[in-house]
């Protein structure tokens, strides 16, 4: 009974997610796509950032080579080869990746991370344009026949990323990432296989990162290594996933929502404040703001947050329950 | 069972953002500050305004230049506004930021027409975002007028609704060939191009057009404009003694170059560059005497004989104090084009436009325009020289108010 | 030509060095992740255009004035935002700084435009020669301060009181607190002076770059990189680090072509972190 009741409010909101094409105008269905598809590269880094603690700010690195993949691919095999071939070819470049930066720990891993990105984006913008006609940009073929359904390929990508995060991180595995994240040394000393299960994460992770990146570019039509390889992917990505709660279920989820609608909302309402001058700077001067607050005062992300506060609130009220009843 | 809190916080925030949504949806267009309400969706419904969808660049890497091109715009509008605005109504432009990113300027086309009901699009400033919005207009199948960028694939995605003003990168090459042709003296050229689409893109154009009318490229660089220091590029060049040199550069980095191929001592028969950072109004004060002799292919010049050119000068200079390059004009004539192609069509409707647009023939002060079958408008290049600080339009010799003048070496300048 | 390469790379690494010094305080030292290095660098820049186009004063002499600001600016974003969370993991340092840069980048928006600013020197282009060998002046003058930057950073932190309560607090902050060092006090200390280096870092830049808004985001990668490749919690590591990848990124530029200087970059900097990552003059790490 109780498990069935767990299920009710996630099939809800995948049903209120269902209706909202039918509701709102295609500019929001098409907010909606870009939310549905950082949420599931943020599920994705979730495995690896979130349970694993391994604060990857890299991840552009298997967004591009998913783009690219699917983009120079389909005209030739076809749009599912392209995206299969987009999925294993991320995958692939993720084991050496992993085996490299792996190596390190803490803000060391981190910068790793950034460094391998960037040197895809330099590698994609000048030594292989022949292969990726660099900054000139590739036309890259449609997945779908109609562009609105790309707000249901999005939303199947979630749930995907969603069910795929949710069945590991519930599993031994899971428990072995946050073992990792808590205490490495510790995590191997009960015999865990570290290197084997953040490498694990990792593979899933540019899996699924690979995949999103296929959907981004088929969905752009067009792209260039700035639009897949850039910093702005990554930290995009770490941002909604730490805003919503790193290590939680539903965090990038909500943070995904959350920046989207902040980011629509800065630029249409304060942008056209006139009397700011420059109001689109301070548009992203808020949405820095933004991030400095939530984690000086929710280090733990919206959904952690309130997880945490309404735990206490629980033990409160059993305390005083206890209490009065003696 | 932990997991219930979180689902049920999401619930409440997807409700909330389906109120946002309903709220956003039935007001129109909220942002529009109120006259826009119905935008211009229907020109006939007695409301006195039109509004017009403008996608450029106001924050990021090429906020320079869609700061130029917004400035072509209000000038243009004025005077649209003043003279009675289109189809009867006063004339009021959205501009929609694209963040220097094709990401967000495909979104600024959905935002738009969702909340603008708009049916033609104008902009955006760089090729990068210019491909992710023609492939967008496309499949709302309103047209896309393309002031400025010159990637040569922005016309070639097979879309019937692209038109763009401007000429591309091809035309710059080639008209810098062709002027190499007239002189008669040189054989071998080194490009040298910034690494993102206009540098990319111009590079292409050029290796191709070297080719054609005989050039020997013999060194084929590209460099970042973050990059703090040219000179071991400009070395590598220097060793191959080119005739020429063909530079596709931003603005601030073509000052570094010409001052830094001075400082290395780097001579050419001819300093060429495909327009951009070497035709904007304040090259040739930043890089001082390191500027002359510096040919650049551009669209336009104050100087040029179309009315209204010299008009268009001052009037930016006095609005905003700057030195407007084509990039202002191009985004000034492409209002007036949508002016003409909207009246044309006789209704604020996509359809209609884009047919006006497809047989259109019209002057303005950038120049006759008329849109072939790929939508591309057959502008003609001119090429300047700047000489005594000043931008001479040597090239094609119709244009032309001056003569070409040799560069010397280095170290035979005062 | 291969002497010339050399010299210019060691000219351009003296910069990267001063870029790096700073981060090496915060970073190196006390362990603060800070990802808006490049915006503080981006900060002296503005500060020392400004004074140059509203005073006429020269960039070396407003070096002090960069120096001064950035030092109150660094204590001020300390005291107010990272002092809270330094105790916390270093996630939330990168987010928190990341967050910061953001909005400094913004406010030099709305402050100066997105214009390219630079400022004309009548020796920002001149040589001096020695038998063949070019030395730009510009390059010339900022090489010697970041060697007397240098200097005075290695003797405060290793000879004066505070550099020993710096190093005591990098090595263990309760044992430093236990001894009584005013851990809060002097970590505010040792952030604005890494600040404060920023700022000269920007100063000394001025009249070689151009300054935008978006320009600082390049210089903090380039910073980590020194500080890694030098060894935390070195100075002098980060002055050879610096020195390092400028003469890496002049012979890439010059034997391999301008873009091949960020891949031998990127691509020394993983190596080192490979086989070395303790770094150049680097203590072992955990």
């Amino acid at each position: 009974m109780k498990r069935l009741r767990a299920w009710i409010l996630p099939i809800l909101v995948l049903i209120l997610f269902a209706l909202i094409p039918f509701t709102a105008s295609f500019y929001y269905q098409q907010i909606f796509f870009y939310i549905f598809l950082f949420a599931g590269v943020g599920f994705a880094w979730n495995l690896v950032g979130g349970y694993a603690g391994q604060l990857s700010l890299g991840h552009a690195a298997f967004f591009g080579i998913g783009a690219y993949a699917y983009a120079l691919l389909a005209p030739h095999i076809g749009t599912g080869p392209a995206v299969l071939a987009a999925a294993v070819l991320s995958t692939v470049s993720a084991a050496p990746i992993g085996l490299i930066c792996f190596r390190l720990r803490g803000p060391y891993f981190a910068l790793a991370t950034i460094a391998v990105a960037q040197l895809l984006l330099v590698l994609a913008t000048n030594q292989f344009k022949g292969l990726t006609q660099g900054a000139a940009g590739l036309l890259v073929q449609g997945m779908v026949p109609d562009p609105s359904l790309y707000y249901w390929v999005a939303l199947g990508f979630m749930v995907v990323a969603f069910a795929v995060t949710a069945l590991l991180a519930t599993s031994k595995t899971g428990y072995y990432l946050m073992a990792i994240r808590e205490d490495e040394d510790t995590a191997q000393t009960v015999t865990i296989n570290t290197p084997l299960y953040k490498l694990y994460a990792l593979l899933v992770s540019a899996l699924l990162t690979g995949v999103g990146g296929s959907i981004f570019a088929a969905n752009l039509g067009t792209i260039q290594p700035n639009d897949v390889f850039s910093a702005a992917i990554s930290n995009q990505v770490v941002f909604l996933a730490i805003l919503g709660g790193a290590g939680t279920l539903y965090g990038p989820l909500v943070g995904a929502f959350i920046l989207e609608f902040a980011s629509d909302w800065l630029k249409n309402s304060v942008a056209n404040v006139t009397w700011l001058g420059d109001a689109n700077a301070f548009a992203f001067f808020l949405y820095g703001l933004l991030i400095v607050l939530v984690v000086m005062y929710m280090p733990a992300g919206i959904v952690g947050t309130v997880a945490k506060w309404r735990k206490g609130r629980a033990a409160h009220v059993h305390a005083q329950r206890t209490t009065a009843g003696v | 069972m932990h997991n219930r809190r979180p689902a049920r916080m999401l619930a409440t925030l997807t409700l909330a953002g389906l109120f946002a949504l309903a709220g956003c949806g039935t007001s129109g267009s909220g942002a529009s500050g109120g006259s826009g309400n119905t935008g211009g969706g229907s020109a006939g419904s007695g409301d006195n305004t039109l509004t017009l969808g403008v996608i450029t660049s106001i924050t990021g890497a090429d906020s320079e230049f869609g700061k130029a091109q917004k400035e072509g715009y209000e000038v243009a509008l004025d005077e649209i506004n003043a003279a009675g605005g289109i189809l009867g109504k006063q004339v009021k432009l959205v501009y929609l930021d694209d963040k220097s990113s094709a990401q967000e300027a495909a979104k600024d086309v959905d935002q738009l027409v969702s909340q603008y009901h708009a049916q033609i699009i104008l902009g955006p400033y760089s090729s990068g975002s210019a491909l992710a919005v023609v492939k967008k207009a496309d499949t709302y199948k309103i047209p896309d007028i393309v002031p400025t960028a010159t990637a040569a694939n922005v016309t070639q995605t097979g879309s019937k609704y692209v038109f763009r003003l401007c000429a591309t990168s091809d035309d710059y090459a080639k008209a810098i060939c062709e002027l190499l042709k007239q002189q008669g003296d040189a054989k071998t050229m080194a490009i040298v191009h910034e690494d993102q689409n206009f540098g990319t893109s111009a590079d292409k154009a050029m290796v191709n057009y070297a080719k054609q009318y005989g050039f020997e490229v013999v060194d084929d660089e590209s460099y970042s404009t973050k990059d703090l220091d040219y000179k071991a590029m400009l070395q590598r060049v220097k060793q191959k003694h080119p005739d020429v040199i063909y530079f596709a550069s931003y603005s601030k980095d073509a000052v570094a170059l010409m001052k830094q191929a001075q400082e290395i001592d780097l001579n050419a028969k001819y300093f060429t560059a495909a327009g951009t950072g070497f035709s904007v109004g304040t090259f040739p004060q930043d890089a001082g005497p390191a500027a002359e002799y510096t040919l650049a292919a551009g669209q336009w010049d104050p100087s040029a004989k179309w009315p209204g050119a010299k008009e268009f000068y001052d009037k930016v200079h006095a609005k905003f104090g700057d030195y407007p390059s084509y990039h202002d004009m191009e985004a000034y004539a492409a209002l007036y084009v949508a002016k003409e192609a909207i009246e044309q069509a006789g209704a604020y409707d996509g359809q209609k436009i884009r047919d006006a647009l497809a047989s259109l023939q019209m002057e303005t002060a950038f120049g006759p325009v008329h849109f072939d079958s790929t939508g591309q408008n057959a502008h003609p290049v001119i090429v300047t020289q700047i000489q005594n600080g000043k931008f001479v339009t040597v090239f094609p010799s119709d244009a032309a108010t001056g003569k070409l003048l040799p560069t010397p070496p280095w170290s035979q300048r005062k | 030509m291969f002497l010339q390469t050399i010299v210019n790379g060691l000219l351009l690494g003296a910069l990267y060095a001063i870029v790096g010094m700073g981060l090496s305080i915060v970073f190196g030292t006390m362990r603060i992740v800070n990802f808006a290095h490049g915006q503080f660098v981006m900060a002296g820049m503005y500060i020392t255009y400004t004074l140059f186009t509203a005073f006429g004063l020269d960039p070396y002499v407003s070096a002090l004035v960069s120096f001064v600001l950035c030092f109150l600016l660094g204590m001020a974003v300390y005291r107010v935002a990272i002092h809270r969370i330094i105790r916390g993991p270093e996630m939330n340092h990168i987010l928190l700084t990341a967050g910061i840069g953001l909005m400094l980048t913004n406010l030099a928006q709305m402050v100066y435009n997105t214009n390219q600013l630079t400022i004309n020197l009548s020796y920002s282009h001149r040589d001096l020669v020695f038998g063949g060998l070019r030395i730009n002046i510009a390059y010339l003058i900022s090489f010697l301060i970041a060697a007397v930057v240098a200097a005075l950073l290695f003797w405060f932190i290793m000879k004066t009181e505070t550099g020993r309560a710096i190093r005591a607090i990098s090595q263990n902050a309760a044992a430093a607190a236990l001894s009584g060092i005013h851990v809060t006090r002097v970590t505010m200390l040792a952030f604005g002076l890494g600040i404060a280096v920023a700022g000269v870092a920007g100063t000394l830049l001025l009249p070689i770059h151009y300054v935008d808004p978006s320009v600082g985001d390049a210089f903090s990668l380039l910073a980590f990189i020194i500080v890694v490749l030098g060894g935390m919690g070195s100075i002098l590591g980060s002055a050879i680090g610096g020195l390092l990848i400028g003469v890496i990124a002049q012979l890439a530029s010059y034997y391999l072509g301008q873009s091949y200087s960020d891949v031998l970059t990127y691509v020394v900097f993983l190596l080192v972190l490979l086989f070395k990552p303790s770094g150049l003059l680097g203590r072992s790490r955990v």
